[in-house]
């Protein structure tokens, strides 16, 4: 600092000026070092503070300090030019406004203004102004204003030494203000971003109690400062911006709100239309086209600004001041245009269903698949080069709060939580702590974003593909679409829950979880996300040995039509248990369904069946006849024991029919959403079904249940629920035994039997019982010979073939004929018995495939 | 626990001849016991110069264990068996080495 006074530098200086200005010995010297002195530390004081009008306070009072001035003022000009307005000290605001119309040029000073020309209005000041020093502040080559000093007191004048302490006091003035005014600006900035934050968020949480729009318009007109701001949309905001005709005022906040509420203004010719049609924002007084309770209540200064999403035309904004406020400064302008283009995303964002997000997450059927399909789309919307997305769960027990495993989905490149980084886990963690949908991008190329998963924290990481900033408006898309992931998560994960519920539900109200042997059964609810409907099925054994089986159909779909099937079936199959005839378990169903609520005219067909003899007993009440398709191909429909729907006529008398199931003949029962389409008559639909059961004779029992599924399924989907139920006689034999040579017998009798109920000739049936009896005693000898383990032994009939797989828990070993006398020919036998042979030896044993041809 | 049933009895004819008759089903349980009632038979008709006869027109079931055995013997015999095992004695290749005769078919 300079004020020492043995620096030589500041002597000589001192000296200099004192010197050459005041002609005089060391007093003046002394003098004019204090001077400095007080200089310096106005200066210092001055740029202390960063607040512009705290600032211009500072250099008012400082001014008067360094010249003992009893009154001082700071004019300021506005946009045009004039000085608009005054800080002022000693005087009041008219006494400044006099001081503001002298002629300042490059410095004004007065030693008596009495008999200045110009001063007449400082004139009517008591006592009259007698001196005064007015200097220029120029701040970044344009004028700002005048610094004013003045006093009453008579014979006080400036001196020179004053006038010049003054001149470097209005040059760091200067500084001061021009700091001082950035960092307003910069304030003023923050103040924009964070509301465009803030509607981001709004328009997100989706706050029914103030619309985006509302939010938008209050905002504004609470930042602007406004008396007034409106926001005008499309007439028809689906049309794109060239297309558009008209604007509408949709939302308004301030003055004359009920006034200007609904009034439309044209597109063309008006200025809200051009700020929309050219999409750049302006400053005017003036507008071309009225607006009634806007443009006619006064001269006063606008900002009109487009909002512009998705290249549409979402709205445009107008904020007018009070004409008794500044009017907006051009730098207005950039700040309110950065809102406008965050508004505007956020409510193209806000209101797009449509978005590619959006249409994932609907798809998604878990929370996992939606967090994988958020990161896909994440990635494909940024072209990033990797999108990490990791899941913390909270810890679930209630002592240990935390989290658990962090959860990785990788898009772009593979990752496991142990390979990442430790920087990049430390950025992730610390994003997890930090705030929610609170984007971080303090890294070029990165973005990070945490926010709410169902079972914890799901923190949202990009990698950009190149080294670019994630600029402001890429954080707003960014957590705009972390919202949405957010409650996207929060969506799927109820519907999850409610449907692992539901699903839980409808399989304890629906057909049996494991089928008898013989059986394919296969069900569709119409009613997507549910999988159940009004239709159901049954199987159940009896104490006799004998199977009903029951399919029926309630009217209606969906839950209402699934809760009265799940009575209703429950009721049957207690009927049925109690009473093993067709006829009479619907009877009293039927009286059953007149007491239940909706479940009038529900349709069953209930049948019996023998499965030794192939004896079927069925009654039908108003349901679709079963399809009887024998070995043949003899399509045998039946429609006995056929009468009315249930709970119509409770004491209606129910007959029930007989047919004996030749083998190998298949049994089909069904819904009418089976084979029930539009334009076909239902017969034809039936017969269609027919033909499939015909043309799958010789299939597996399953593949022909999947056959007619697709076979018959209409191009969109079925439209009903459908019930499809096959039974072939006989059913498979299917036998496990300890691998003993003590249950051969047995194990041959049931074979026997079986192959007597599938009509097997003798001759044949020996054949196989041979052949099946040399692959058992395979697995006896050389599978178990140590310890021993289980056989198993399937068989099952088509129409022209019957098939054998017989399969052990051991190893085969190589055939050694001379190793045991007996054995030995068993292979080439059973080759020679049956039609095909396959042996597979595998490690957790072997199995064995025969088969013979049948006539 | 159902054991697979075999009956052996040993006679001689009219004419004088060794006939082992065998009645039930023969299987991995049972063949120790038929393979040893087979050799001694077979050793008792060797004995007096003559071939076994072995009855099986009442066996219902027999494995290749039974063939086997069979086989082993098939100098010293002749076998009487249902029509129904005619196939299987045939694909082992037994009726090219023995002497089949086919029962006359029982009610």
């Amino acid at each position: 600092m300079a004020d020492d006074p043995d620096d030589p530098a500041f002597t000589r200086q001192g000296l200099r000026e004192s010197l050459g200005q005041v002609h005089d010995g060391l007093d003046e010297l002394v003098t004019a070092r204090d001077e400095m002195e007080q200089l310096v530390r106005v200066i210092v004081e001055i740029g202390s503070d960063l607040d512009l009008d705290v600032t211009l306070q500072r250099v008012v009072a400082g001014a008067m300090e360094l010249t003992g001035a009893r009154f001082g003022a700071l004019g300021i000009r506005g946009s045009d030019g004039a000085l608009a307005t005054y800080v002022y000290r000693g005087i009041d605001g008219d006494t400044a406004r006099g001081l503001g119309e002298l002629l300042v040029g490059g410095g004004l000073r007065i030693d008596d203004l009495t008999a200045h020309p110009q001063a007449t209005r400082l004139h009517a000041h008591d006592p009259p102004m007698q001196a005064l020093l007015a200097i220029p502040i120029t701040v970044r080559a344009a004028d700002f204003g005048s610094l004013y000093l003045a006093d009453d007191r008579p014979g006080h004048v400036f001196s020179n030494v004053q006038e010049a302490a003054v001149r470097a006091l209005a040059t760091a003035a200067a500084s001061a203000i021009d700091n001082a005014r950035l960092f307003e600006r910069e304030r003023e900035t923050a103040k924009w971003t964070r509301a465009s934050r803030e509607i981001t968020t709004a328009l997100l949480s989706g706050d029914p109690q103030t619309g985006p729009l509302q939010l938008i318009v209050n905002r504004a007109l609470e930042l602007a400062d406004a008396e007034q701001a409106i926001l005008l949309t499309p007439s028809e905001p689906d049309l794109p911006a060239d297309e558009v005709d008209a604007l509408v005022v949709a939302a308004t906040a301030g003055r004359y709100a009920s006034e200007v509420i609904g009034r439309q203004v044209p597109m063309a010719g008006s200025t809200t239309g051009g700020v929309a049609r050219r999409g750049l924002p302006l400053i005017t007084g003036s507008f071309q086209y009225p607006i009634e309770g806007f443009t006619d209540v006064g001269e006063r200064s606008a900002i009109v600004m487009p909002l512009i999403g998705d290249n549409r035309v979402l709205g445009v904004i107008a904020v007018a001041r009070h004409p008794q406020q500044p009017p907006f400064g051009d730098d207005y302008l950039e700040l309110v245009s950065d809102f406008a283009r965050h508004a505007a995303i956020a409510l193209a964002l806000a209101a797009g269903r449509e978005h590619a997000l959006n249409q994932q997450l609907a798809q998604a059927d878990t929370v996992d698949d939606a967090v994988r399909a958020a990161a896909e789309e994440l990635r494909r919307l940024w072209r990033a080069r990797r999108v990490l997305a990791v899941t913390f769960p909270t810890s679930g027990s209630a002592t240990q709060t935390g989290y658990g495993t962090p959860e990785v989905v990788s898009v772009g490149e593979p990752a496991h939580w142990t390979d990442l980084p430790s920087e990049t886990r430390h950025k992730l963690s610390a994003l997890r702590e930090g705030d929610l949908l609170t984007p971080n991008s303090t890294k070029p190329g990165t973005a990070g974003i945490a926010l709410q998963h169902p079972k914890g924290v799901l923190v949202v990481w990009i990698d950009l593909a190149e080294q670019r900033p994630f600029t402001l408006e890429d954080q707003t898309l960014l957590t705009v679409l972390a919202g949405r992931l957010g409650q996207g998560l929060q969506r799927v994960h109820q519907f999850d829950q409610q449907r692992e519920t539901a699903l839980a539900l409808q399989h304890a109200i629906l057909g049996p979880a494991e089928l008898p042997h013989g059986f394919a059964v296969r069900y569709q609810a119409a009613s997507w996300p549910l999988q159940v409907g009004g239709d159901w099925y049954d199987i159940v054994d009896l104490d006799d040995g004998r199977i009903a089986l029951v399919v029926g159909d309630c009217v209606g779909h969906g839950l209402a039509a699934a809760t009265v099937m799940g009575q209703l079936r429950s009721a049957c199959r207690a009927l049925l248990l109690d009473n093993a005839s067709p006829a009479a378990a619907l009877a009293k169903l039927d009286r059953f369904a007149a007491r239940l609520p909706g479940a009038q005219c529900t349709t069953a067909v209930c049948a019996v069946l023998n499965p030794e003899t192939g004896e079927l007993v069925y009654s039908s009440a108003g349901h679709p006849p079963p399809v009887l398709v024998h070995a043949d191909g003899t399509i045998q429909i039946l429609g006995g024991g056929h009468t009315i729907a249930l709970g119509v006529r409770p004491q209606w008398s129910r007959p029930e029919a007989h047919v004996t199931m030749p083998a190998r003949s298949t049994v089909l029962l069904y819904t009418d959403g089976l084979v029930e389409r539009r334009r076909i008559a239902l017969d034809e639909g039936i017969s269609r079904a027919a033909t499939l059961v015909q043309d799958g004779r010789v299939s597996p029992l399953d593949d022909l249940a999947n056959q007619m599924m697709s076979g018959l399924a209409p191009s969109g989907g079925y439209q009903d629920d459908v019930v499809l139920l096959l039974y072939r006689h006989p059913a498979p034999l299917e036998l496990t035994f300890q691998a003993d040579v003590s249950n051969l017998a047995p194990a041959r009798h049931a074979l026997r039997s079986w192959l007597t109920r599938a009509r097997v000739d003798p001759d044949q049936s020996l054949n196989v019982l041979i052949a099946a009896g040399e692959a058992v005693a395979n697995a006896i000898e050389h599978g178990h010979r140590n310890s021993p383990g289980t056989i198993s032994l399937d068989a099952t009939v088509l129409v022209d073939e019957v098939q054998l797989t017989i399969t052990d828990t051991g190893s085969w070993k190589t055939p050694q004929p001379a190793a045991n006398p007996h054995r030995g020919r068993g292979i080439t036998l059973m080759r020679g018995l049956m039609h095909d042979v396959t042996i597979n030896p595998e490690t957790a044993g072997t199995t064995v495939h025969l088969s013979a041809r049948i006539e | 626990m159902i054991f697979t049933s075999l009956t052996l009895d040993t006679a001689h004819r009219n004419d004088g001849k060794l006939v082992l008759i065998a009645a039930g089903e023969i299987d991995l349980s049972n063949i120790e016991e038929f393979d040893h009632a087979l050799s001694a038979a077979t050793t008792e008709a060797v004995g007096s110069g003559a071939t076994l006869t072995v009855d099986l027109s009442a066996v219902e079931y027999l494995d290749s264990s039974a063939i086997n055995a069979l086989f082993m013997r098939a100098d010293h015999i002749d076998v009487i068996a249902h029509p129904i095992l005619m196939p299987i004695l045939a694909i082992s290749g037994l009726s090219e080495l023995v002497t089949i005769e086919s029962a006359p078919p029982t009610a």
